[in-house]
Formats: C-alpha cells, sequence, structure tokens
C-alpha cells in the first residue's frame, strides 16, 4: 500500500471495475478463503447461509470500493468469488467443523474448532474471553479458554 | 439521465437486490447457490488461420433467484487446460508463437427458462441465454517479443466477451436442502478485444507490461458440459 497507494490512485479507481490480473494463487485461493471466513464469521453469529452470503457480499463489495481502489480498482473476479466460492468452501469447513465438534476425542474438538474459528466466541461450546480480575491480593485481566 | 445510470455501481444495485430478496418465500421464489464441475473444450479461431484446440476441466458456479418458470443468475465458470499446440499471439507488430498452461474465468449473467418439459416427470428441461465475459490466461513456455524472449515469469492475456446459450436438466425437488443435482450443455462464441502482457516476476504483484487492442479476428468457441448441484 505504501509503495502503489495513493489519493490520486483513489480518485481514479473510484466507482471502476475491472478484470483483474492476479496470480491464482489470490483468486483461486486467498479470496475463496478469506469469503469462506466471511461467511462463517456471520453463520457464526446467527444468519442463515443465505443471509451470511449476503452479508460477505455486502463485506467483499465495501474492501473493494472503498478501501482495495487505494491501489487498484475493484476486481470483478474478487467480487464474485469472495462471497460464493468462499460460501461453498465454508459449509464444507462448517459441516466438518461440526462433524469433529461433536466427538469425545478433546484433540478432534480442537480440530473442529480449528476449521471455524468463530466456534471460539459466543455462542459456542468453546469461549474465548477476557475477564476483569479485580480481587484484593491481585487484579488484572484473565483469558479464558473453555472447552 | 444515462450518465446518472452509467455511475450508479453494479453493487449498489445487486445489494438493494440481495435484500429485497429476503421477503421471498419457498424454493420456487427463492435465491439460490449451485456449484459443479465442468469439461470444457475450446476451439479457437483467428483470421490468420491457425487453429487451437484446447480441453480441460474445472469449477462451476451459480448465484441468482428463481420465480416460477424463470431464473435469473449470475454464472462462473473456471478452468485449466494446457496450449500444447503452437498458436500465433499477436502482440503489437509481432506474431509470435505462444504457449503453454490456460487458465480461464467467465463471468456470465443469465435468463434461464424451465420449458415445463420433462423426463420422467423427474428431470426438467431448460434453456439459459446471455452475455459473457471472459479472461483467459496463458502462462508462457516461451515467447518473442522486442527482441527478447519472454518466459517462466511472464503471461499475455485475453479479454473477451459474447454470447453464451445452453440447454440443461434440473432435477426436479420441492425443497434445496434435497439437493437437486443438475446437467447442462453451455455453447459460448466470444471475441477477443484486448491482450495483455504481464510480469509476474513478483508473486505478490502482477505488473500489466503492454496492452494491446486486438485487431485480427480471434474468436473462441467454447463447449462445456456442467454437473452440479444446488446447494443452498
Amino acid at each position: 500500500m505504501k509503495e502503489h497507494g495513493s489519493f490520486r490512485n483513489y480518485h481514479r479507481n473510484f466507482g471502476k471495475l475491472v478484470f483483474d490480473m492476479d496470480e491464482p494463487f489470490w483468486n483461486w485461493f486467498v479470496h475463496p478463503l478469506s469469503g469462506s471466513q466471511l461467511f462463517l464469521y456471520y453463520r457464526g453469529r446467527g444468519y442463515s447461509s443465505m443471509e451470511s452470503i449476503a452479508m460477505s457480499f455486502v463485506s467483499t463489495a465495501l474492501f473493494e470500493f472503498t478501501i482495495e481502489i487505494y491501489t487498484e480498482p475493484a476486481s470483478i473476479q474478487d467480487l464474485y468469488q469472495t462471497p460464493i466460492i468462499g460460501s461453498l468452501l465454508g459449509v464444507v469447513l462448517e459441516t466438518t467443523s461440526l462433524y469433529f465438534l461433536n466427538k469425545k476425542n478433546w484433540g478432534l474438538r480442537f480440530i473442529g474448532h480449528i476449521l471455524n474459528p468463530t466456534t471460539f466466541f459466543n455462542g459456542h461450546e468453546a469461549e474465548v474471553s477476557l475477564l476483569p480480575i479485580v480481587e484484593k491480593e491481585q487484579k488484572g485481566l484473565g483469558l479464558r479458554i473453555h472447552f | 439521465m444515462k450518465t446518472i445510470l452509467k455511475k450508479i455501481p453494479f453493487t449498489a444495485i445487486t445489494i438493494f437486490l440481495l435484500l429485497k430478496a429476503h421477503s421471498l418465500k419457498a424454493f420456487d421464489n427463492d435465491l439460490f447457490v449451485r456449484g459443479g464441475v465442468n469439461l470444457t473444450h475450446v476451439i479457437l479461431d483467428s483470421n490468420q488461420g491457425n487453429n487451437n484446440n484446447i480441453i480441460g476441466g474445472g469449477i462451476h458456479t451459480q448465484f441468482g433467484a428463481r420465480f416460477n418458470s424463470w431464473e435469473f443468475l449470475l454464472s462462473s465458470t473456471l478452468f485449466f487446460a494446457h496450449m500444447k499446440q503452437t498458436h500465433k499471439c499477436n502482440l503489437g507488430r509481432n506474431d509470435t508463437a505462444c504457449m503453454g498452461p490456460l487458465e480461464s474465468t467467465s463471468l456470465a449473467p443469465l435468463a434461464k427458462y424451465f420449458t415445463g418439459w420433462s423426463i420422467n416427470s423427474h428431470l426438467h428441461n431448460y434453456l439459459f441465454i446471455g452475455p459473457v465475459w471472459a479472461i483467459q490466461t496463458i502462462r508462457l513456455d516461451d515467447i518473442e517479443y522486442q527482441s527478447e524472449t519472454y518466459s517462466d515469469n511472464y503471461k499475455l492475456s485475453y479479454l473477451s466477451r459474447g454470447i453464451n446459450l445452453g440447454i440443461g436438466f434440473e432435477e426436479y425437488l420441492l425443497e434445496k436442502k434435497e439437493y437437486p443435482y443438475f446437467i447442462e450443455f453451455s455453447y459460448s462464441i466470444v471475441r477477443a478485444y484486448q491482450l495483455n502482457l504481464i510480469d509476474i516476476t513478483n508473486f505478490t504483484e502482477s505488473v500489466v507490461l503492454e496492452k494491446f487492442v486486438i485487431k485480427e479476428d480471434i474468436v473462441g468457441h467454447i463447449f462445456s458440459l456442467q454437473i452440479g448441484t444446488t446447494l443452498f
């Protein structure tokens, strides 16, 4: 961003939509993976699958049209592949994660949490939370991870 | 008015449609996402007389809305192949041989119509048509341009546009949760309008070295067999 970003680019790229020339690693792997995490985040917040896709699309569009244009124009492939292919990958990760989370073995349940990191947060069996500690002998912040 | 309409981002309209669509009811009037695989045969034609046959495979996705007998959707087809025969790439004033791994991405907004005809009342027939935009990228094995030989860290990207139409069958099921499958045959005819020579020496950044407006007629005939299922 430092090398190629500028407000001149921002003005020039605003509202533009192009086919990007990025390597398959970015278009076929990184963007779908990011999309899957967006999908899983909204699913973890209680949205339905279709609502999660819609929210992933809104998030992607906001990023493409307001942040990425600092360096390059918004990409057609990214706008489509991030939410749509990302949601397909997200469904696979969610289903596989649920399979492992239902196992008794803590190692397999841990894998289930890693596959779907949103299960670490509110509403799931494992919670990562920060708790204030206010006692006579000690005061601070405690990190709790519950499996 | 035309200027104002042109300036409205595609995104704003799509977001509005997505948000409005939550008032739709059952699968007969609902949004859907489909995924599947494709087997694709491409015939490249140019007026220089050299043709190229390419066979590849990849994934196919669809996102859209169904209203009774009509569907309006965005379809994307990604496939990988390899250009084995020598094909001439026109770079500015130079014609040069280029071949290598090919990657193709296409995006097509389509209108689909269920004809009402079915096989055993189980597989319902449909037809679809719409414009298509595509980008085909050839990672160069070897290419000469301006007395220099480029290989490995360079690629050529063709931008093309055309028409996509086809016929297919979908399993008739009442609920999306039953994952109805589909099989369809698609044909696209696309004409290339721009060629980019890209430097990919730095993996994280693709630098466009040159852009060429294509003056010769390069037409692609894309035949694709797609099989998949409605996921949600």
